[in-house]
């Protein structure tokens, strides 16, 4: 059995990724949901999950000098390309466990020791299972844990039969968010008619067609600027993408977000309500 | 990825063959369904008698990356003699071809069978690239 | 002094607040390290003067000297090399440039290479002196641009610091070595979810920090009950309002049309250095 996956990102912040994903999690009650914004995950606060499973996650060592053995010689912070080690002492924030202190020490007197960079959840909603993550402040290695999250649902999706799996995308473009993308079948930016929006969104499309994802745009509080979003519209044109919904800005989403329910619950029949219901019938034609 | 292991005492590769498979396991993994889908590929070497002398696993996508995919070119660097998968897309066919790597198509489900098989000289080549992922 | 504006969520005004806060004081660097997304030069609209490549150390195997032992593939801590009979392969994309398996060769057969993750930016506009980066679209790793970027920071001069979203390696590299952060938040559930993550890294770096509450107005008033609890000061409210909303979708900074924010930019640079 073929399970469809769709990413939503944005590259830019808080454009509305969450709560349109929630909002995708209450209209199709089938889907496995994640989260992949393993840094500051939001989704659960709209979904209200019930931990089933909790993993630890250990990706990363960190290098710890034994006081007793150590000959202060410094060699260690000669060696050390990462700027961890100063005065001969390791800042385990900066170290990231390469064990090149330990190699050159003449004394053996560094050990790598694993460290749990965080934690990922298995878990059930009253609209479907959901994957989700936790990383432990300042940690690296967020690609590996959004991976190990999506891993997890793929099981989920295999165990109960559930035909599509929905991920909600962490900002940016970097290593968390590529590997939110990597084979899915489709993206889906939630971009904001402001210029620093079109300019990330312009990147969020680069990137979804360097690894061969095809892009679908919404456009998210598109009356706060109509002129931007019709450049939008022409963009997304020139280049072959399908923008396939347009949410016009409503303070109710805020409202439905301090109460806890996604739009679509808390007021139906909003006009944000019924702009993602019209989203999800276009994505649907799409995947 | 799992490191190498070699045995049989330095023998000479008479064959290298590269497999699309679904998991870590080497010469008892279990094959993906897609060449260039696949989340791993095991690197198995053959001696002159068809004993496996070498095995080790690649990841196909990196971790960060989860699902992009290794290029042609990359599996080249192998330097295998062989593919042996249910399917690849015709881009890929035409870069190993060019390359002399002979790509053959199997049904079987662990590499251990299709070990057996190639050394059984069973296997047909594959003739043309297919778009997707599906049942065969 | 050195002013890092943060926040955890994304989209709740950093980049609004550090050109802003920038446009408002004197002999300012604003370095803008969200290289994955930079967008303060959107906003500041700077004539750019430079543009320097940025790159990063990745092996390089000298196979007529490899014998295949395997050793570097053994040290390497990410899975960038993988050793088997008369084959070494690298995976540029996973190398930490850590420089251990050049260390770790029995037969000195690796050296190091460059391969650029991005570019570096410099450029100047309305007396602010600017510097950002540009992470190629399809690079994993931020952080060494963002060092790149930080390795340009002049310390004679006022530094803003406008960082990247989240609460991981990208935010602790942006905040590294920074005498003060103003948190950015919404008066929202999310935001104020995501405030609490990184005002515990903060603490954690013991950095001293204060809140600015942007689009004050929306939402409710947990936030501000949590930064009295927690005693962090609030040093500024922007309410929500259509016209600050429409000049940043036009992309301008709103202290250049209301000019009376200017002063309250400086009361916050004041509040900071007491």
């Amino acid at each position: 059995m073929l399970v469809k996956e769709i990413t939503v990102l944005s590259g830019k912040g808080g454009t509305g990724k969450t709560s349109v994903a929630a909002s995708l999690a209450v209209l199709t009650k089938s889907a496995v949901m994640t989260d992949c914004d393993v840094d500051a995950p939001d989704l659960h606060m709209l979904l209200k999950p019930e931990v089933l499973e909790k993993q630890e996650f250990k990706a990363s060592r960190v290098a710890v000098i034994d006081d007793d053995k150590c000959v202060q010689c410094g060699k260690c912070e000669e060696h050390c390309r990462f700027g961890a080690i100063e005065n001969v002492t390791i800042d385990p924030v900066l170290c990231e466990g390469c064990g090149v202190c330990a190699y050159v020490c003449p004394v053996a007197a560094i050990e790598l020791e694993k460290r749990v960079s965080g934690y990922a959840f298995i878990s059930k909603t009253k609209y479907g299972p959901m994957s989700h993550a936790l990383l432990n402040p300042g940690e690296e290695n967020s690609g590996k844990l959004v991976s190990l999250v999506r891993k997890n649902a793929k099981k989920i999706a295999e165990k109960e039969n559930c035909e599509l799996i929905i991920n909600d995308g962490p900002p940016g473009i970097g290593c968390p968010v590529i590997a939110s993308v990597g084979g899915v079948d489709v993206g889906l930016i939630v971009v904001e008619p402001t210029l620093s929006g079109i300019h990330d969104m312009e990147r969020a499309l680069g990137l979804l067609s360097h690894f061969k994802i095809p892009a679908l745009v919404c456009v998210n509080k598109y009356d706060l600027n109509e002129e931007n979003t019709s450049k939008i519209a022409e963009y997304c044109g020139s280049n072959g993408v399908e923008v396939v919904g347009k949410i016009p800005f409503d303070p109710i989403v805020t409202e439905a977000m301090v109460a806890g329910k996604s739009i679509v619950e808390y007021s139906p029949e909003s006009r944000v309500s019924k702009a993602i219901e019209e989203l999800w019938k276009q994505i649907l034609k799409q995947i | 990825m799992t490191d190498f292991k070699e045995k049989g005492g330095g023998k000479e590769v008479n064959a290298r063959i590269v497999i699309p498979v679904s998991d870590d396991k080497g010469i008892d993994a279990q094959l993906s369904q897609h060449f260039g889908r696949a989340p791993f590929y095991a690197i198995i070497d053959l001696d002159e008698e068809g004993n496996v002398i070498g095995q080790g696993t690649i990841a196909n996508t990196s971790e960060h990356f989860g699902g992009v995919g290794l290029p042609p070119d990359r599996i080249l660097q192998l330097k295998p003699k062989a593919l042996i998968t249910y399917g690849l897309g015709p881009k890929a066919l035409r870069v190993f071809q060019n390359a002399e790597v002979a790509v053959l198509r199997t049904e079987a489900n662990t590499v251990k069978d299709v070990v057996k098989a190639y050394n059984n000289n069973e296997l047909q080549e594959l003739t043309h690239g297919c778009h997707q992922a599906h049942h065969h | 002094m050195i002013i890092t504006v943060a926040s955890g969520k994304g989209g709740t005004g950093k980049t609004t607040v550090a050109v802003n806060l920038s446009l408002s004081l004197e002999n300012v660097q604003l370095l803008d390290c969200d290289v994955e997304e930079p967008n303060s030069h959107i906003l500041l609209q700077p004539e750019i003067h430079e543009t320097e490549p940025v790159c990063t150390k990745v092996p390089v195997i000298a196979e007529e000297l490899c014998d295949y032992c395997g050793k570097c593939s053994k040290f390497c801590a990410y899975n960038a090399l993988f050793v088997a009979k008369e084959t070494i392969m690298v995976f540029p994309e996973l190398c930490h440039s850590c420089g251990g398996c050049s260390l770790v060769c029995p037969k000195n057969a690796i050296t190091e290479k460059n391969r650029q993750i991005g570019v570096i930016k410099k450029g100047e506009a309305k007396g602010v002196e600017i510097v950002y980066g540009e992470l190629n679209v399809g690079e994993a790793m931020a952080v060494p641009l963002i060092r790149a970027v930080k390795n340009q920071m002049k310390t004679d001069k006022n530094v803003v610091i406008d960082a990247p979203p989240g609460t991981a390696c990208s935010l602790v590299a942006s905040v590294h070595k920074t005498d003060y952060c103003i948190l950015v938040t919404e008066p929202t559930p999310f935001g104020l979810h995501d405030l609490k993550i990184t005002v515990q890294v903060l603490k954690d770096l013991g950095v001293p920090m204060g809140v600015v509450i942007n689009r004050a107005g929306l939402g409710d008033r947990k936030v501000y009950e949590y930064c009295e609890k927690e005693k962090i000061p609030v040093l500024l409210e922007i309410p929500f309002s259509k016209k600050i909303a429409e000049l940043y979708s036009r992309g301008v900074p709103f202290v250049a049309e209301m000019p009376e924010w200017k002063e309250k930019f400086l009361e916050v640079s004041d509040m900071i250095k007491r």
